[in-house]
């Protein structure tokens, strides 16, 4: 699922520099104060946690070779960035691909 | 000078930033004080805030001085630059379907501000705190802390907080107005001190739509001029808006000193400063019942329907109770008598409206009421 709307806000990075990033716009109740500048990081971060939740059960399975096609919207919460998962292309939002190759 | 009470809202706003570049939105309340909410100025640390006013960017730099985390209020000192700024009204007063507008610096879009208006959905409770909740209007971040003007009452009877949904119309959330004199007590004081010596904004009062201005049935002055009696005029005023807001103001003196002419003066006056946007009802004690008195005034000036099947003294508070409009009103019984002291309050005490903050009630007499009530003693000018 794509946000309909989306909207380019100004994140910084670690040192400082100062990034346009376009985040869907997800409205919702929030308090309205504003100004504050989330980090990039914080996008980096969520996308470690997903990493880990979906590689650790793979794992388990002993493929081969493992493929995963996720994609990633970013979007905003009062003062910090997060990650939306979003469909990867194809219908899916997690696509995982497993081979096994034949033991010799 | 502002021309409206629009545009003196605006006056009484600032835009915060934070050292950390956080931005916010507030009004001032005091000299030298300015509210916001306490998530504005949540990251603020030991850092001043910057007050942004009007054009002016710099215009002063602000320190936390008391912060309400559980009601979302923040109360900034500042030391004001120059003249005197104006501050706005408050008012508990707020009701569903009322009109509000508000004058905000959200994060972008707007960097000199900009109004929104929004229409009052009702109220909502979170935690213990109530909140009114608008629609019809778009909030945008930034706006926090703004001051919600009432176009009813003509006074700000919240401060935003929230929004539904900052790309759309669909509105917003505000603290309100009770919640903040109740929690800030020493607002209230402040605000009267205030009001009373800098008439801006009383003085755009009158501009408000609300009921035909200040309804009143004064008599008419036998008086070609009125000397001497200046001080007595103010010295009233100050009695009768004394903290205590429930005891009842007497001028006694003899008769024919001019207990009667003082107080139509004194009315008169207010009428024309619109000090009592309520009313003005002048009641004489003397000739009449003074229930059948306030049924009158109240069908011939008000429109109420006044129902007939109560007795005279539930009928007159029937009349207290839903005298329109949201203004104070002065209430003035004129040469109250009788036998002996007590049985002339007795006369007149089941009449006299209820204790609330709306009404002022002032008494001519030539008696001594009794400790209940407050006289200011005349004499004859000398």
């Amino acid at each position: 699922m794509s946000p309909e709307r989306t909207e380019a806000i100004s994140a910084k990075l670690d040192d400082g520099t100062i990034v346009k990033v376009q985040v869907a716009a997800t409205g919702g109740r929030q308090d309205v104060a504003g100004g504050a500048i989330p980090n990039l990081k914080d996008v980096g971060k969520a996308i470690e946690g997903i990493v880990e939740a979906v590689a650790t059960p793979i794992h388990k399975a002993m493929p081969s070779k493992a493929t995963v096609k996720f994609g990633i919207d970013v979007a905003v919460e009062p003062g910090q960035l997060t990650a939306m998962l979003v469909k990867g292309g194809g219908n899916a939002t997690l696509e995982v691909t497993l081979e096994w190759e034949p033991k010799v | 000078m502002a021309q409206n009470l629009e545009a003196l809202l605006q006056e009484c706003t600032v835009k915060l930033t934070l050292a950390n570049g956080e931005v916010g939105t507030g009004f001032f309340v005091a000299p030298g004080y300015v509210l916001t909410c306490e998530h504005v100025v949540r990251n603020a640390g030991d850092e001043p805030i910057s007050l942004r006013w009007q054009q002016d960017p710099e215009f002063a730099q602000a320190q936390i001085e008391q912060l309400l985390p559980a009601y979302d209020l923040a109360l900034l000192r500042f030391t004001p630059p120059r003249e005197a700024h104006p501050c706005v009204m408050l008012d508990a007063d707020i009701q569903r379907r009322d009109e509000l507008d508000l004058f905000g610096y959200p994060e972008r879009d707007y960097p000199d501000g900009r109004p929104a208006g929004f229409v009052c959905e009702g109220e909502f409770q979170e935690a213990d705190l109530s909140l009114i909740l608008l629609k019809q209007g778009q909030m945008q971040p930034g706006m926090s802390g703004a001051a919600l003007l009432n176009g009813r009452t003509g006074k700000v009877c919240a401060m935003a907080k929230l929004t539904r949904d900052q790309y759309t119309d669909l509105g917003g959330g505000g603290i309100k107005a009770s919640v903040i004199l109740e929690q800030l007590p020493a607002l209230i004081e402040w605000q009267q001190t205030f009001h009373q010596r800098d008439r801006r904004w009383q003085n755009l009062l009158s501009q408000v739509n609300t009921l035909p201005t200040c309804p009143n049935n004064l008599p008419r002055s036998g008086a070609v001029a009125f000397v001497g009696r200046e001080s007595e005029l103010a010295d009233l005023h100050r009695q009768l808006h004394q903290a205590d807001r429930l005891a009842i103001t007497a001028i006694q003196g003899m008769g024919g000193i001019g207990k009667t002419e003082l107080a139509l003066q004194y009315a008169q006056h207010h009428r024309d400063q619109n000090t009592y946007l309520g009313g003005i009802c002048w009641l004489q004690a003397k000739d009449q019942n003074v229930g059948t008195e306030i049924v009158n005034v109240a069908t011939d000036y008000l429109q109420l329907t006044v129902p007939t099947d109560i007795d005279l003294p539930r009928q007159a508070q029937f009349c207290w109770s839903q005298w329109p409009g949201a203004g104070e009103v002065l209430v003035v019984i004129d040469d109250v008598g009788g036998p002996d002291d007590i049985a002339a309050y007795t006369a007149i005490q089941p009449y006299l409206p209820p204790q609330s903050s709306r009404f002022w009630v002032l008494l001519t007499t030539r008696l001594q009421l009794g400790a209940s009530i407050r006289s200011l003693q005349i004499e004859v000018l000398s």
